[in-house]
């Protein structure tokens, strides 16, 4: 190993070291699990830290817990269990991003923030994104509809395309068979050349979801197969010419990528 | 007399990603008290705290087929979720949260390993590592894992330049590392 690459592995591993004792600031937690959700060595780092500090926790004196808390649980349980909302087998890879994630049931707080971010313009969908990404806790929320709206129809938020320096750029959300596509950062499209979205399997070749036609920073894919959407699949955006590759394959450079988290398939 | 031995919190995990509401509950009364004690230090709130507790059971129940050892032991997993969402609580709050329902805190958290409740084995380890520590080092990385301080904050605790603060924290780790191993 290099000097040059022991430094790096030092870095990350202070870095997960500080993640876990909690001495970061707000804006380092976010990019630590925003990297987090794509690199599996800091991830790998940060529960050995978590093995290492957490038994820690085993010398706060226990708390008497208030009765009302085990009735409130079980209360929001069995309310989840006759609303649509996702199955336990929904939150596949949960494990890795457990703290992180959403709850099945909104508790207020995000519920009414969700529900007033779902009447909130077009404008200012992607600084709203942003927030998103940099607020994992919020990651892949399901979005509760005003009433009267299908709640079949819930949107999910199911991945984070980041480009090669690892800054999230898009965020991927499936309504039913649609994907729809939030660029964050207004990226520019070179002349001649469309963005054409892709799902990689493991091994497999990747197969196209179709060409990004942007409006407004949103670009929308109907009809999209649930296996090409399965969690753990990766997505990517690749540079091709206008109309989309002419190979079937990508042809350009890879701009964007990101795994899916959960998906509603 | 009836002696309730705590059940093994693997089995009941294993349970509760079945659906077995009475695992659920046991692991409740197992770990519940200790969850709310941690989350009642870093917040002291108890309104707060008991919200996340709420939040990590719910997560719990939905998720417990997703428990992975690598995150450690159960009770290490769930103090884990825990913490991370105190301490993501804490840093979105514009000041720290501390005259409404104060908990008694000490000026340099105290460390007796006698006190420790669970995980008495990975304590011992992590006690005798911290031990090697130097007085400023062990203070440092205590204050901030107990109040879930940040590094400027533990340099007001301290009394202490910020920069000395960050050195004495990230030697302490590499310490705690060296001496705990590196898995």
């Amino acid at each position: 190993m290099t000097e040059q690459q022991d430094n790096v592995n030092d870095t990350l591993n202070l870095i997960a070291a500080q993640y876990v004792l909690g001495v970061l600031s707000a804006s380092a937690r976010e990019r630590v699990k925003a990297r987090m959700l794509q690199e599996k060595p800091l991830r790998d780092l940060v529960y050995a830290w978590e093995r290492r500090l957490n038994p820690l926790a085993g010398m706060v004196a226990p708390e008497p817990v208030p009765p009302h808390l085990w009735q409130s649980i079980m209360q929001q349980i069995e309310q989840a269990s006759v609303t649509s909302n996702p199955a336990p087998e929904t939150y596949k890879d949960f494990a890795e991003h457990i703290e992180e994630s959403p709850l099945p049931v909104a508790t207020d707080v995000r519920y009414k923030r969700w529900r007033s971010w779902a009447g909130f313009s077009t404008a200012i969908a992607a600084a709203l994104a942003l927030f998103i990404i940099f607020d994992p806790n919020d990651i892949v929320p399901v979005v509760h509809l005003p009433p009267g709206q299908n709640s079949a129809q819930q949107v999910q938020d199911i991945a984070v395309l980041s480009n090669s320096d690892k800054n999230p750029a898009w965020i991927v959300r499936q309504q039913q068979g649609q994907l729809i596509l939030v660029n964050l950062n207004a990226a520019s499209i070179p002349a001649r050349h469309d963005l054409e979205l892709w799902s990689i399997q493991g091994n497999q070749p990747p197969r196209s979801l179709g060409v990004l036609h942007l409006t407004d920073g949103q670009a929308s894919l109907a009809s999209i197969s649930a296996q090409l959407l399965s969690t753990g699949s990766v997505l990517a955006i690749s540079l091709e010419p206008v109309g989309g590759s002419p190979t079937g394959a990508p042809t350009g450079a890879v701009l964007y990528s990101g795994s899916i988290i959960k998906s509603n398939s | 007399m009836t002696i309730a031995f705590p059940l093994d919190e693997r089995v009941l995990i294993l349970k509760i990603s079945r659906g077995d509401k009475a695992a659920f509950r046991q692991l409740y009364d197992q770990t519940a008290p200790q969850l709310y004690g941690v989350a009642l230090r870093l917040l002291r709130r108890r309104d707060i705290a008991e919200d996340m507790v709420q939040e990590v059971f719910l997560t719990l129940w939905h998720a417990a087929d997703q428990y992975d050892v690598s995150r450690g032991s159960v009770r290490t997993w769930l103090s884990s979720i825990t913490r991370n969402r105190c301490i993501d609580y804490l840093r979105r709050q514009p000041a720290p949260a501390d005259n409404i329902d104060e908990v008694p805190l000490e000026a340099c958290a105290g460390f007796d390993p006698q006190q420790a409740t669970l995980s008495a084995d990975d304590i011992k380890i992590l006690s005798e590592c911290l031990s090697g520590l130097n007085d400023q080092q062990r203070c440092a990385v205590l204050l901030a894992y107990f109040d879930g301080s940040t590094h400027q904050q533990v340099a007001e605790q301290m009394q202490s330049p910020l920069g000395s603060v960050k050195t004495w924290i990230r030697r302490g780790l590499d310490a705690l590392r060296q001496c705990m191993g590196v898995a």
